[in-house]
């Protein structure tokens, strides 16, 4: 089956791999491997006629068909492509601080540029919104860069976690390329210029993304979770107990269009048709898969798909790699059997559960004592023994059982989704008499609304006071109170047979006066809308007024929206953040001065040891080495205290750019694009007044 | 640097028939100065489907002889489990249904016979504890009440003997009528008739107690202990021939071995294939190509085919996998598809029959019967009809002979070497998913061969879970295999909830006990093991229990304690080893007195306990007496310490090879010192061995605190938490000091008088 097959005999990082044309032509691998090393593997490279010739200077150094690249950092990302107008493809290789673009055929740097949100994930395209140069797309700590071919920052925004995913994507067919991430906070956002144009959350942080044919891309969540969307529709996901380390699209059984190729952790490789997710090829390897690519490999004409293992085995699969094994004689009769025995297995389960149609399953959901509790009794005569909750996202696991210690008519279930997104849960209810063995299944699905865990309550009249101060966020919407009024009855869990109703008589006529308690934590918020449109949230918890202005937002087809946003308590946090920043740049300076220092004063020592040591000078060798001794201790010291404050670094600009990511969802369209933009020159100047401007003021 | 590697792909998780052209035998790589070993399977099989029936017990479906195999196709006999049993054969190239029986109850067993000297041709079909005799032809002329109590378990018929087990007895009837009978007092597992001497029979019985007994003219059994279970036993054939001495035996942990019954009517393992899998569930020999193979069918789905050795001291070579998805319950060789093409027959617990046929691929898709396709279409269109008509009607009263639906197939097997047990559960359809609620502490592993996918679900301790775990399977799974490892003094019960996807969907839940003494399993005076040790700590109940009273209760704490007591004047003995610390535990015990011995004081106290309990249950008044031997500690820490040091080993080598790895010192290892060259060496060994059990240290480390605070009790009714005992051990168990160790035993009032420990007692 395999194409060919052969053996790095190194150890290749988890998902570390990329395949380019370095010399326009010749298809390459490029590996990470520990240690920070860059491995490029290059089959059909013509070794220069003269070795002398081979430049030494540059980073790269070449044995045979391999090429070694130093990095002395963690790897976090790899990628190949054309930047500019040069056919030759371009090296990609961030690390948490830097980026590195690196010309693999003259051994040489295109730029490096420190990159202080680091480089988790790195990608080349060209963007519909801007120019149409290709651009170097990197996703950092809560932040997207874009930079052009020669390293310059063209755009810059914020997300709500590290983007660990990134693809340049034509998301809607309308022959421009957005920009598609996927971050930790289980986001998957398309980007179109300063718009978010679609945004889902999935079950876990996104890992990764491939464009697949037409408007349909594929992605993996960390669960295991495998999937494709098309134009915004989630068209089938499977789930399985492995991890999915890469995806690519490659047709496989040359029916024409890409299958899915999915890479697990488990060794196994798989190809499913992106409509349906029916598997038509599959493949175990050895180790754990650590990347996939498609090169032309074996100089083809026609791209390979090309796997490489944990182990440093790669192997190649060619086009229609799965046709030969599409169809084997029999396999209809086979299909023919599992279907009658299926329906005989049927028959008999109605035969053997007469009482089936009789007995029926109550729910009810309600909200109250700190979680969304949802009732299921069993009926008639009938007791419910265990019921299993599948949801994605709410639990540690993917399930939450009850099962009472004696079965008993009712049980009551209590959820805690931890976000404010809707959540599908699954139920399924074995149902049966005392003592039996053999229980009856009840399925149902349910879909928790928004903000399932915010109560509504009557107005306390004893926290009026606290409620009245000035935080929260007052948005103007061109929209009746009614219309406001829908959208919260249909994202709030209500008692039976009540709405949320706008006043119509009295002092609040044509007002809409909304109490909410948080189940998580019990504060308390305060929604008003006037018949004018004006929308006021009295909150402190800025991340659910944000959650509130995009899902309002979103349900009255508001594309732009601006807000005036009052949390005092954020704009402490931020600007000691940012305060924090300034102090913690300078010392990252002065310790880069100290360990550069101490470096050269360590080479020195070590030149005069071996010196000693030739010499047989004993008594000196000895003085040196405890120098170096000493030396090194120094060292190991700073490096200790400049990792500890390197951390704090990165902590705070992540906490920065998740209060820039705050403010932004405060607002929507061009107004959040704007304040994305203010806040990043804020931050970068050190203007904390003008930090806080932007929050109140966007 | 770079090696081009023959493509190679052994794909088993392809649920699909896999075929591996034939070429080439064996390769062997020299590698690293190890020998590696690659056979390359050298036959090709083709699997083509048959028909679907009810779900199968083991060794329910058989081939019936022909007169001439050259010029004909065999017939074969399958019974379900609704009791209904079909004789099937081809004619005109096409699959017929030639009898086909009333539904009854399930079929336990099926075993052909017929005159001696003839063809065995006549049906004998156990259904409960009776047996009932088909022709050929499906004319029933035989209908027999064996009297036994119990369904009928095990039953074998040669010529005019038949002989039925249930449970632990074994009866044989001679035409009918009673012959001889022998109480094993063990589960009977499985029964051979083999002629003897002029008309005499020979009865070899394979038994729980992981023996296999020769049962020869009413003298007491000659035995054969293996060092696992037997389950099942099969005359070697050749064609229709069966040999009268040598006999093919499966064991529960995946062994294939033969055994020859020689002159004096003992057996003799001539080989015994130490490849380990899943328990074996059908034997077979049958000629496919070129000479004998042993055809073999796994618990796990597995078909293999060996060739059978012509030699007594090889062993045999894997020729042909298959992976059929579902256990197996029967294969058996033999020419059903085409004339001239051998094939292996095999039926799956859900019912499926297929044949794994020697007929090359290329040639069955040119006559693939397009006429059973459409007479299954047309039975399919029909049932979906009534299907619909059975939806329709809600006035289906309760049927009495409503089939019994979603019937668990379960065993929890004990893995000896890492102390866990394999859970696996099979269901004749597919399974939606598992619940598994234990109410006492389980630690759930984790199985590469599933792919199902596994939550740990938040529970409350006080409603009595402690285990809520659930496994959503992936589509088309019948079966699926846990692991999991329990905690010895710690009873319970496992409940285990299957889903299944068929609708209306319905769910059985299954039980399981956990024993106190989990991890100890049976040992046999007969076996050769030194059933020396010591010293022993004692306890002595004395009261007014039956000896069969206490052998219950002891059921209860033990695993594998055999049905009935077994009495030698008055006096009940059973011997345990604790599979993972290896020590021993001796149970006396007769009416009104019970002593029990044992190393380690652990078992001796929840032993105590339990039975205590026991006995308070039932109102029974114990006295309890605890002679606690001082030197019984170091014994259990002389087998334990080294252990520990052996995975301390592990564990820090392993760090150091990863060391290397991290700097990419393992590529050029001349560059290191011997000893890293030596580590790298065995790198692959040392990293199977920590993965095999990366808790090894922290168990072992439970083991002695757990001996510490039960040699507290049982000295002086100290309590002693386990927290404070792991603090106070870990000095000592950190410094592996057999001293100091000692010394904390000892305790604080006897620490200045210590002498030196002595480390051999006896």
């Amino acid at each position: 089956m395999a194409a060919f097959s052969l053996q790095l005999e190194r150890k290749v990082e988890s998902g570390l791999v990329a395949c380019g044309k370095f010399d326009g032509s010749h298809a390459c691998i490029v590996v990470a491997t520990s240690g920070g090393n860059i491995l490029v593997h290059s089959p059909h490279r013509r070794p220069l006629p003269n070795p002398d010739d081979d430049p030494k200077t540059g980073r790269l150094a070449w044995t045979g068909e391999l090429a070694e690249l130093r990095i002395g950092k963690q790897v976090t990302s790899l990628y190949a492509g054309r930047l500019g107008e040069d056919e030759r493809d371009v090296l990609m290789i961030g690390t948490a601080t830097h980026l590195l673009v690196y010309n693999v055929e003259d051994n040489a740097d295109v730029f490096y540029k420190e990159m202080s949100d680091g480089a988790y994930t790195v990608t080349v395209g060209k963007l519909g919104w801007l120019t149409d140069r290709s651009v170097v797309v990197i996703g950092g700590n809560c932040s997207v860069t874009v930079l052009d071919a020669s390293g310059t920052e063209v755009f810059w925004t914020v997300t709500g976690d590290v983007v660990v995913s990134l693809m340049i994507f034509d998301f809607d067919g309308d022959g421009a390329n957005e920009l598609i991430l996927g971050s930790v906070d289980f986001e998957i956002r398309a980007l179109k210029g300063d718009s978010v144009a679609w945004d889902v959350k999935e079950t876990a942080p996104v890992t990764a993304l491939v464009a697949l044919s037409g408007c349909q891309f594929g992605y993996a969540v960390g669960n295991g979770t495998v999937g494709v969307y098309e134009m915004g529709q989630r068209l089938w996901r499977v789930k399985s107990k492995h991890r999915v380390v890469a995806i690519r699209g490659y047709d496989v059984n040359g029916d024409g269009t890409e299958e899915l190729v999915t890479g697990w952790s488990s060794g196994k490789v798989d190809a499913r048709v992106p409509a349906t997710g029916e598997v038509v090829f599959r493949v175990q390897l050895s180790a754990a898969v650590v990347g996939i690519a498609r090169a032309d490999y074996r100089r083809t004409g026609r791209p390979d798909l090309v796997v490489v293992s944990a182990t440093g085995e790669v192997r190649g699969f060619g086009p229609g790699a799965a046709s030969s094994e599409a169809s084997e004689p029999g396999d209809k009769m086979r299909e023919l059997l599992a279907k009658k025995q299926a329906l005989i297995a049927e028959m008999r389960h109605r035969a053997a559960n007469p009482g089936s149609f009789a007995s029926r399953l109550a729910v009810e959901v309600s909200c109250g004592d700190g979680a969304v509790r949802m009732a299921l009794a069993a009926g008639p005569g009938l007791l419910v023994h265990c019921a299993i909750v599948f949801a994605e996202g709410v639990f540690d696991g993917e399930t939450l059982v009850d099962r009472p210690s004696r079965p008993c008519g009712q049980i009551e279930i209590e959820l805690r989704p931890p976000k404010d997104t809707p959540v599908d849960v699954h139920v399924k209810v074995c149902v049966g008499p005392m003592g039996a063995d053999l229980l009856q299944v009840f399925e149902l699905t349910r879909q928790l609304p928004r903000f399932c865990m915010y109560e509504r309550i009557e107005k306390p009249i004893d926290v009026e006071d606290a409620l009245l101060d000035e935080s929260g966020v007052t948005i103007e919407v061109a929209e009746r109170p009614q219309r406001v009024a829908i959208w919260l009855g249909q994202n709030l869990i209500l008692p039976e047979e009540t709405e949320v109703e706008v006043a119509e008589v009295g002092p609040t006529a044509g007002t809409l006066n909304v109490c909410l308690r948080g189940l998580r934590d019990g504060k308390l918020h305060r929604l008003e809308a006037t018949s004018g449109g004006k929308i006021r949230l009295r909150t402190n918890d800025s991340n659910f007024a944000g959650e509130v202005v995009q899902s309002l937002a979103s349900y009255l087809g508001l594309g732009e929206l601006g807000a005036e946003a009052n949390f005092p308590e954020d704009e402490k946090l931020m600007t000691e953040a940012l305060e924090r920043l300034t102090g913690l740049r300078e010392t990252e300076i002065r310790l880069r001065a100290g360990e550069a220092r101490g470096a050269a004063m360590l080479r020195n020592l070590l030149v005069r040891t071996e010196d000693a040591r030739i010499l047989g000078d004993a008594k000196n060798a000895k003085t040196r080495l405890a120098q170096l001794r000493a030396v090194n201790g120094d060292l190991i010291r700073d490096h200790e205290i400049g990792a500890n404050s390197y951390r704090d670094l990165v902590r705070t600009l992540k906490e920065l750019n998740a209060a820039v990511q705050r403010i932004a969802r405060l607002r929507v369209g061009k107004a959040s694009a704007n304040a994305i933009a203010k806040c990043r020159s804020a931050i970068r100047d050190g203007d904390t007044r003008a930090l806080v401007a932007v929050a109140r003021q966007g | 640097m770079v090696k081009l590697i023959i493509p190679h792909v052994l794909d088993t998780e392809n649920a699909t028939l896999y075929i591996i052209q034939s070429f080439i035998r064996t390769l062997i790589y020299i590698f690293k100065g190890e020998k590696l070993l690659l056979t390359i399977m050298t036959l090709s099989l083709t699997r083509i489907d048959y028909m679907a029936v009810g779900s199968t017990s083991r060794g329910t479906t058989k081939l019936l002889p022909t007169p001439d195999p050259k010029q004909q196709t065999q017939r074969f006999v399958v019974g379900d489990h609704d009791g209904i049993l079909h004789i099937c054969g081809m004619k005109k190239d096409e699959l017929q249904i030639i009898f086909k029986s009333l539904p009854g109850p399930k079929v336990n067993g099926i075993s052909l016979g017929g005159v001696l000297g003839t063809q065995k041709d006549k049906i004998f079909v156990a259904v409960g504890n009776s047996v009932k005799g088909y022709t050929r032809r499906g004319k029933v002329f035989l209908e027999f009440d064996t009297n036994l109590l119990e369904p009928i378990s095990a039953m074998c018929v040669l010529g005019p003997d038949l002989s039925a087990c249930a449970k632990d007895l074994y009866h044989r009837y001679h035409d009918c009528r009673d012959a001889d009978a022998y109480l094993v007092g063990e589960r009977v597992i499985d029964v051979l008739l083999l002629p003897g001497e002029g008309s005499a029979v020979v009865a070899v019985l394979a038994c729980g107690d992981c023996a296999v007994r020769v049962l020869h003219g009413g003298r007491t059994p000659t035995l054969l202990r293996l060092t696992t279970i037997p389950t099942i036993l099969m005359p070697y054939r050749e064609a229709d021939v069966e040999s009268k001495d040598r006999i093919l035996v499966g064991t529960t942990d995946g062994r294939v071995g033969l055994l020859t019954l020689q002159r004096d009517k003992t057996l003799r393992v001539t080989w015994l294939l130490s490849n380990n899998g899943a328990e074996i569930t059908s034997l077979d020999t049958y000629e496919l190509q070129d000479g004998v193979d042993i055809l073999v069918g796994r618990q796990n789905g597995v078909i293999e085919v060996f060739a059978f050795p012509e030699e007594d001291d090889t062993t045999p070579v894997l020729r042909f996998r298959h992976n059929c998805g579902e256990s197996v319950s029967t294969v058996v060789g033999g020419i059903v598809g085409a004339v001239g093409y051998p094939e292996v027959l095999a039926t799956t617990y859900s019912g499926r029959i297929f044949g794994l046929t020697t007929k090359p691929p290329g040639l069955l898709e040119v006559d693939q019967d397009i006429g059973l396709m459409t007479k299954l279409k047309i039975e399919i269109d029909q049932l979906e009809q009534k299907k619909n008509q059975q939806k329709e009607s809600f006035d289906v009263g309760t049927d009495a002979l409503a089939p019994s639906i979603l019937n668990v197939n379960h065993r929890m097997l004990i893995n000896k070497e890492n102390a866990s047990y394999t859970l696996s559960i099979e269901l004749e359809t597919s399974i939606d998913n598992i619940l598994l609620q234990s109410d006492t502490p389980v630690d759930l592993l984790d199985v590469e061969s599933n792919s199902a996918v596994a939550s740990l679900s938040a529970c409350d301790h006080k409603s009595g879970n402690y285990v809520l775990a659930t496994y959503r399977c992936q589509i088309n799974t019948n079966r699926l295999d846990l692991r999991l490892r329990t905690i010895e003094g710690q009873p319970g019960c496992l409940q285990i909830y299957v889903t299944s996807q068929v609708q209306p969907k319905c769910c059985r839940r299954i039980q399981i006990p956990i024993h106190a003494l989990s991890f100890h399993s049976r040992i046999h005076k007969d076996e050769n093991t030194v059933l020396l040790g010591g010293p022993f700590n004692e306890l002595n109940l004395r009261g007014s229990f039956t000896a069969a009273e206490i052998h219950a209760w002891l059921s209860l704490a033990l695993p594998d304690v055999p049905e009935r007591p077994h009495l030698e004047d008055g006096e009940g003995t059973l011997i345990f080893t604790s599979t993972f610390v290896g020590t021993m535990l001796k149970c006396n015990y007769k009416k009104g007195n019970a002593i029990f011995l044992s190393e380690n004081i652990s078992s001796i106290i929840i032993l105590r306990d339990i039975l205590t309990g026991e006995a308070t249950k039932r109102k029974i008044r114990l006295d309890v007496f605890c002679n606690i031997a001082n030197g019984s500690i170091s014994r259990v820490l002389d087998l334990v310490l080294p252990r520990i040091e052996a995975a301390r080993a592990i564990k820090e080598k392993v760090k150091i090879l990863d060391a290397l790895q991290e700097w990419e010192l393992n590529t050029n290892p001349e560059q290191l010192c011997p000893k890293y060259q030596e580590l790298l060496e065995n790198e692959s060994n040392l990293r199977a061995e920590l993965v095999k059990d990366p808790d090894m240290l922290q168990r072992l480390y439970g083991t002695i605190t757990d001996l510490y605070v039960d040699w507290e009790r049982a000295r002086g009714g100290q309590i002693v938490t386990s927290k404070t005992a792991t603090e106070k051990l870990r000095p000592a168990l950190e410094s592996r000091d057999l001293t100091l160790l000692l010394q904390i035993f000892n305790g604080n009032n006897s620490a200045a008088e210590t002498p030196v420990p002595r480390l051999q007692q006896n």
